[in-house]
Order: structure tokens, then C-alpha cells, then sequence
């Protein structure tokens, strides 16, 4: 980081501020418009939908009993 | 009569889904859920691009944790002994009423400061401040947290360095350091993601942990150091930094003081010394250290592994040096200072700070011993804080004005300096939450008043005197702030119903101030009137904003110290810090050796470690996440555990010299030899009236640790948890656990 000239600061506050001006666009919940617009193209960007792999690790089967307390003396 | 209205939707028989943020953990995911009939069917990934990977298996089961047969749903008063575990429903007006009686009994008996609590926001999150408020009103400091020896203390004493808190820049960043910390795709879920993509455009990473975690695995470096030898890791680095000239030169010469200094305590720790210290290879450090001070743009994110060490103070502020020197505060790729959302009231500026004289705030426990986020640290910050950030109070992480709670115990326990009769604990298992357990129930015991709002039962609960019904994160409106970490604002939806009197944190505290004469400070009647208010800057309201937006986000500002300053008493970043040698304390840090193992007690034990299916001490109740870990475990190394005749699976009792614990043994080649892993917050809510407190002294972490002078962080009174000796031995299972604990189920 000690390399990181001045010019260089500027440049990358500059890139990032402008991502950072996006940012809001897709939070919103607006669908038209420039909102719109940008949530369409992060959409196609990844990492925009969730893998598979994640979809089952965060599944639960339904036949699980609940952990209940147990009737004093059982 | 109470004043609030129950704040619930309208009776619902239709399917509708709204916009939350979880709450099982503290990480705060942006997730969907659905209801049917106003019951809660579902918790799925947020549709937005952006959030829709952060979500884990802990948050999908929350339909599980908000419909669980055992929820409480009615007040309750105790009718037995306390501990007991036999009550009384009673309805919600009788239960405020006495309860704000018996409280003031309490303060005209032993003074407002003989009013403790114990919280935790990421389990309540509606307070807004409002705990903070009541009790500045009635003249009590005495409020403390999980937060002060997890994230809240790092964000106080980061404050007394650098006078904010930063956030890693991960979008940017081209390196991190993990310092024990081991993000994963279900514990701390956004951070692993953040961390995933940094990886996936080439960041590299260094990773202290005496375990062989997920993230170690993965890492460019990997520093197996011994636990708890952070502190001298890192004075390491800041020598090899220094003396290499890897520091960023302009930014120390204009907008640091004290570097002289520091380099000379630097020099105490050449890395031969600090190779034996922590157990690792000297040039292995030199290499990690080159590659955090040049990377172009770096980070250290927080982590809980030094916010509970004997040197905790210095870790954090080592971390903090480390980002100043090299350039990276507030910088693009290295560590953001967010700054207060402009459009949203801050939770510390409801909290009335001004309401409760110098001379009670001076009563804070830890004021005197520990202060380092006390009162006393906060009060020394306020015109810095003024300057720099407009406000002189504010509250990051809810660390900031803190009683040390090993004090509020004590105090509790042995009225030492003075008695604290009066007890409430809000979506807090205290009783496993801190060190030394044992002090914490004889603590509890010696109360005249408990009350513990919960949504289960818990050992903590079964102590109290009232336990009042809490509610969850699909029946409450809210906007969550992250605690001013960020300036981040996002929106919770009520979607469901809570059950019979469940209600809020909000609900009781205003309910409470106007039971005891004060309701005229307290005048919202609604969750949605008290989030107007603090939105009031922005010119919406609750019900604008969530029809715009899911979440607000502040365009991002970098080196803003270069109009403002830092909110320090020099205006700069003090790698010699004036308010801790003010306070009588080493100004710079140092490495404090733990208590060495011994023939005795020959292993190094850390805990306070947090597994995936669990938050803290929640969750052993919900079937899904019990049955992912059903009992918990120590770690060990193969070789110890064939010396001391562990067998995987078996059950063993870990010892140190103040407590025992038993778990099953899990053998595992990545564990450094000679240490134990404990995870933290075990007890057994199936065993309920079965076993004293439904296990709490079985196996929880917090039975093995004191928190005498002796072993606990000076500036903060923070106690050690990671690297503590102790030994093992295999034993037979506790009497009374349950089939899914044997595992014979």
C-alpha cells in the first residue's frame, strides 16, 4: 500500500464512487427507469443468482421432530 | 392500563411475503419470508441480485425457531424458588405492574445504579435505544452486553486510536487477514461471501488460527500460531513493517502520532522472540507481514478471537496500527470509516446520555478499573466525536459506554463496591454468556427482582422472577442500522402474527417508563411512530421507505480525515494513545503472556468458539439445527488424544482449575497439538426438569473461565478465553442426556 501514489487514490475513488452511485439503484424497489435498467445488468453479472449447491444446503426436511422437553420422570 | 399497542398486523388468511432482516445470528441477512394464514411457511433467499446469497441453513429454519411448540407466548411469574422452573401465567399488565413496583423498591432501597441489564440488540433488535434511555432517566450506568467481549469492545477501543470503526472495503480489497476468524458459507455468511469473491479476483489471504480452519485451508499463509499469542504476532509484524520501510511514509508523517514510539516498542519483539512466542516460523511471519504492507489495498477484518484475550486491548489496537501505518484507513481496498446515514436518527441519540448526572455515570461498573469502554472512554471522545462525526454521544456496535459485566456480576454476587439487586436480561442467556459462570448464578440468586424477556425458556430465564414473551423478526416492523458500523438502513417487515402477548423490547420499556412515572419521555405508542421519528432527516417515514427501497446505501467517501481529522484528542491517529495513558494505562501495545499449561493442566483450551447450526447459546431446541451437531464436542489432535485415551466419539472431561465440562471427542488432524477447541454455549433445553437449569453446567464453555484481576485484560477488564490451560480425560456420557445427544435416537 505504501506504493499507492496519489494519482492513483484519486483514480480508484473515482471508479469506486461512480460503482458506488449504482448501489442504491439496485436496493431500491423501483423496476423501471434507470433503476430498472441497472438491476437488469447486475442481474446478468455474476454472482447475481444463488448456486445450486446452496439451494440444498439450506433445504430442511419437514419429518423432523421438534426438540421438546421431555415429560418430568420419562 | 400499558400505553403501546401490541404493533401486529391485522389478522391475515391470505399468503403474503415480505422483506426481512434475520435475526437467528448477529450478521443481519437480508431475507424473504413468506406467511400463510399469518404464520410464518417460509425463509428464503432475498430476489434482489445483491443480497441474494447471503443466507444461511440457520436463517431457512426460522419458521422452525418462530412456530416451535415451546415459544413463550404468555407472562410468566414465578411461584417456586428461584431456579425452580414453576410459574404462573399472568397477563401482560399485571406482570409490568409489578415488575415496576418491585423495581422501585429496588432503586429507593439500594440507589437507581443497583439497576443492572444484560442484553443482546442482535436478539431484540426493536429497542432503539430505549433500554439505554429508561435507565438513564431512572440514574443507572449498569447496562452491559455480549457485545463487551464480542465486536462492541473492538469497536470502543479501535475509537481510542482512531476515533471510528472501520468496515473492511471488501468489494476492493486485494488482500485480508484473519486473525482465529473463520467465516463460513453458514456462520457469518456475508463476510465468507465477501471474502469468496475478493478470492475469486485474485486477493490473496493470511491466516492466524492454531486450527487448520475452512479459511486457513485456503489461504496464501497460514500462522498455526498458539492460541492466544495474537499480540506478539502482530508487534512482529510491525517491526518487520517498520524496519523494511513497508510503511506508508506520507500518511504516518502527516496523520499519525506517536510512530517513534512505536518503533521502539517494536523493537522489544525481534521476530526470533516473537517466533518463540507464538510457535511459528520466523521467516514465515516476515513473508505474511510483507504481504499484508504491500498489497494495494488490505484488510483485517474483525474478528472474535482478540476481542477475548488476556492482551485484547493491544490486539485491537496492533490491528488498528497495522491499518494506519500502511496506509490503509479509509482507503479504497483497505478499511472504510462509514459514517452516520445522514437520514436516520442514531440509537445513542434517543438514549438521553445527557439525562444521567456525571456522578451516576461515574458509578459505572468498570469505570474505575477497566474503562476502556466505559463511560469514562466515551465521555474523554465526546468533543473529538462532536468535531469529526456532529454528534458527542454515539454508540458503535452498542460497545461504547458499557459496564464491565465480571464487575456487574461481582457486584451482584458480593455487593462489591456496591449491591445490584435488580436483574433484567433481554434476549441474553446471561447465565452462559460470560466467564465464570459459577459467580454468575450466585449473582442470580442474590437478586431481589429478575425479569428476563426471551422467546424460549431458558437456564437464564428459569432464574427470573418474571419472564416476559418476546417477539421475532417477521412480526415486527424495523429498520435496522447495523449499530452505526455502517451506514447502512434496511428494511423488516411484520408478516406474521406474534403469538398471544408476545410483544417487543420496545413495548416493554416504554410500557415500563410509564408504569414508573416517566411515560412522558417515552411517546411513541408504535414501533412504525418511534421509526418515523428517527428516519425524520431523511423526510420519509417508516411506511415510504419500505414502499422505495430495501435497503439505503451512502455513496461511498474515502480519506475523509483529510477535511475532518480524526475523532481523537490530537486529531490524528495515536499509535501512542493519550486517553489510555491518561487512564494510567501503557499508551502502546504490548504482548501480556496467558497463565502457561503445566504439568497439571498441560493443554492450551480455547473457547467461545461458534459452530454453524447455532447462534451463541440458541438453537439447541430447534430439531432441523440440533440434529446437524447433536452434542457438542472438544477438538483434539490425534496425538493427544491416543496419550490420553480419547476415542472419537467418546465422551471426555475437560478440566481447568476453576470448573469442568464434559462433551464428546471429535479427533481431528488440523488442530495444533497440545490445544483443545470448545464450542461455546452448550446446554440441553431438552432435558428441562431433568437436570439442574436443563443442563447449563453440563458443558457450557462458560463453567472453565474466571475473571479475576489476575487473567483479565487491563484496559478493558476483558477475561481470556483463547489459550487457557487446562486438561482432558475420557469419562462417561453426563447423567440424563437424551437419545439425540447419545446419539442413539
Amino acid at each position: 500500500m505504501a506504493a499507492r501514489s496519489e494519482l492513483s487514490h484519486r483514480l480508484l475513488e473515482l471508479k469506486t464512487g461512480a460503482m458506488g452511485r449504482m448501489a442504491p439503484k439496485v436496493l431500491s424497489r423501483k423496476t423501471d427507469g434507470l433503476d430498472g435498467l441497472v438491476k437488469k445488468l447486475i442481474a446478468k453479472s455474476p454472482p447475481a443468482a444463488p448456486d445450486e449447491s446452496l439451494v440444498d444446503e439450506l433445504a430442511h426436511p419437514d419429518d423432523v421432530p421438534e426438540i421438546v422437553t421431555r415429560p418430568r420422570g420419562e | 392500563m400499558t400505553m403501546t399497542d401490541p404493533a401486529r398486523p391485522a389478522a391475515d388468511t391470505t399468503t403474503r411475503t415480505g422483506y426481512n432482516v434475520c435475526t437467528i445470528c448477529d450478521i443481519g441477512c437480508q431475507v424473504r419470508t413468506t406467511t400463510v394464514d399469518g404464520e410464518v411457511t417460509k425463509v428464503e433467499q432475498h430476489d434482489n441480485p445483491l443480497l441474494a446469497k447471503n443466507i444461511c441453513y440457520k436463517g431457512t429454519a426460522a419458521p422452525k425457531i418462530h412456530n416451535h411448540p415451546e415459544r413463550l407466548r404468555v407472562p410468566l411469574k414465578r411461584v417456586g424458588e428461584r431456579g425452580e422452573d414453576r410459574w404462573e401465567e399472568i397477563s401482560y399488565d399485571q406482570a409490568i405492574t409489578e415488575i415496576a413496583e418491585r423495581l422501585q423498591t429496588v432503586v429507593d432501597t439500594y440507589g437507581p445504579e443497583a439497576f443492572g441489564v444484560s442484553t443482546s440488540g442482535w436478539n431484540t433488535q426493536t429497542t432503539h435505544g430505549l433500554d439505554r434511555r429508561f435507565m438513564n432517566l431512572l440514574g443507572s450506568p449498569n447496562w452491559t452486553s455480549g457485545v463487551s467481549l464480542c465486536a462492541g469492545n473492538t469497536a470502543a477501543v479501535s475509537r481510542l486510536t482512531y476515533g471510528w470503526y472501520t468496515l473492511p472495503d471488501f468489494d476492493n480489497t486485494n488482500c485480508f487477514v484473519l486473525l482465529g476468524h473463520n467465516p463460513r458459507k453458514h456462520s457469518w455468511t456475508p463476510v465468507y461471501n465477501w471474502l469468496e469473491n475478493a478470492r475469486a479476483r485474485g486477493a490473496t489471504s493470511i491466516v492466524v488460527d492454531p486450527r487448520v480452519s475452512e479459511q486457513a485451508e485456503k489461504a496464501t499463509i497460514h500462522l498455526q500460531i498458539k492460541a492466544g499469542t495474537d499480540a506478539a504476532l502482530l508487534l512482529g509484524w510491525v517491526k518487520v513493517i517498520i524496519d523494511e520501510k513497508l510503511y506508508d511514509e506520507k500518511f504516518v508523517e502527516e496523520w499519525c502520532v506517536g510512530f517513534d514510539d512505536l518503533k521502539r516498542r517494536a523493537d522489544e519483539y525481534p521476530l526470533e522472540r516473537v517466533a518463540e512466542i507464538c510457535g511459528v516460523d520466523a521467516e514465515l511471519i516476515a513473508r505474511a507481514a510483507r504481504l499484508y504492507a504491500e498489497a494495494d489495498g488490505a484488510a483485517i477484518p474483525w474478528t472474535p478471537i482478540t476481542d477475548m484475550q488476556i492482551d485484547s486491548t493491544s490486539s485491537i489496537r496492533l490491528q488498528c496500527i497495522l491499518r494506519a501505518i500502511t496506509g490503509n484507513l479509509d482507503a479504497v481496498g483497505g478499511e472504510r470509516f462509514f459514517g452516520l446515514n445522514p437520514g436516520y436518527r442514531t440509537e445513542a441519540e434517543l438514549q438521553l446520555h445527557d439525562e444521567i448526572s456525571p456522578e451516576q455515570r461515574a458509578k459505572q461498573m468498570g469505570y474505575a478499573t477497566h474503562p476502556a469502554y466505559t463511560y469514562r472512554t466515551a465521555e474523554m471522545l465526546r468533543p473529538h466525536m462532536k468535531r469529526v462525526w456532529g454528534h458527542e454521544w454515539i454508540d458503535m456496535v452498542m460497545g461504547c459506554h458499557m459496564a464491565n459485566p465480571s464487575e456487574m456480576f461481582r457486584a451482584m454476587a458480593d455487593g462489591d463496591p456496591y449491591p445490584i439487586k435488580a436483574f433484567f436480561t433481554l434476549g441474553n442467556n446471561s447465565l452462559l454468556s460470560y466467564p465464570n459462570q459459577h459467580q454468575i448464578l450466585r449473582a442470580m440468586l442474590n437478586q431481589d427482582l429478575i425479569v428476563a424477556h426471551e422467546i424460549f425458556m431458558t437456564p437464564t430465564a428459569m432464574l427470573a422472577d418474571y419472564v416476559m414473551p418476546g417477539d421475532v423478526f417477521s412480526e415486527r416492523n424495523h429498520i435496522a442500522d447495523s449499530w452505526a458500523w455502517t451506514s447502512n438502513l434496511t428494511l423488516n417487515e411484520a408478516v406474521a402474527d406474534a403469538p398471544a402477548e408476545s410483544s417487543s423490547t420496545f413495548r416493554f420499556w416504554t410500557d415500563l417508563a410509564h408504569a414508573m412515572g416517566f411515560g412522558d419521555r417515552f411517546p411513541w405508542q408504535s414501533l412504525e411512530e418511534v421509526i418515523d421519528h428517527r428516519l425524520e432527516p431523511s423526510g420519509m417515514t417508516f411506511e415510504e421507505f419500505r414502499a422505495a427501497k430495501y435497503m439505503d446505501v451512502q455513496p461511498p467517501k474515502y480519506r475523509k480525515y483529510r477535511t475532518t481529522g480524526f475523532a481523537t484528542p490530537s486529531g490524528k491517529v495515536e499509535l501512542s494513545c493519550s486517553i489510555l495513558e491518561e487512564l494510567g494505562f501503557d499508551p502502546l501495545p504490548y504482548h501480556r503472556p496467558a497463565p502457561a499449561p503445566s504439568a497439571e493442566f498441560p493443554y492450551r483450551v480455547f473457547s467461545g468458539v461458534r459452530e454453524d447450526p447455532f447462534f451463541q447459546t440458541g438453537q439447541r431446541n430447534i430439531g432441523v439445527l440440533r440434529r446437524r451437531v447433536p452434542a457438542p464436542h472438544f477438538f483434539v489432535h490425534p496425538d493427544d488424544a491416543a496419550r490420553d485415551g480419547l476415542v472419537e466419539g467418546g465422551w471426555a472431561r475437560l478440566e481447568t482449575a476453576h470448573g469442568e465440562v464434559r462433551m464428546k471427542v471429535s479427533i481431528q488432524d488440523s488442530m495444533r497439538p497440545g490445544h483443545i477447541r470448545v464450542p461455546h454455549g452448550w446446554w440441553y433445553p431438552e432435558t428441562r426438569g431433568q437436570t439442574d437449569l436443563a443442563g447449563a453446567f453440563l458443558s457450557s464453555d462458560a463453567v472453565l473461565t474466571v475473571d479475576t484481576d489476575d487473567v483479565l485484560d487491563f484496559e478493558q477488564g476483558i477475561p481470556h478465553f483463547k489459550g487457557y490451560p487446562g486438561r482432558i480425560s475420557p469419562c462417561t456420557a453426563p447423567e440424563g442426556m437424551s437419545a439425540i445427544t447419545l446419539g442413539t435416537e
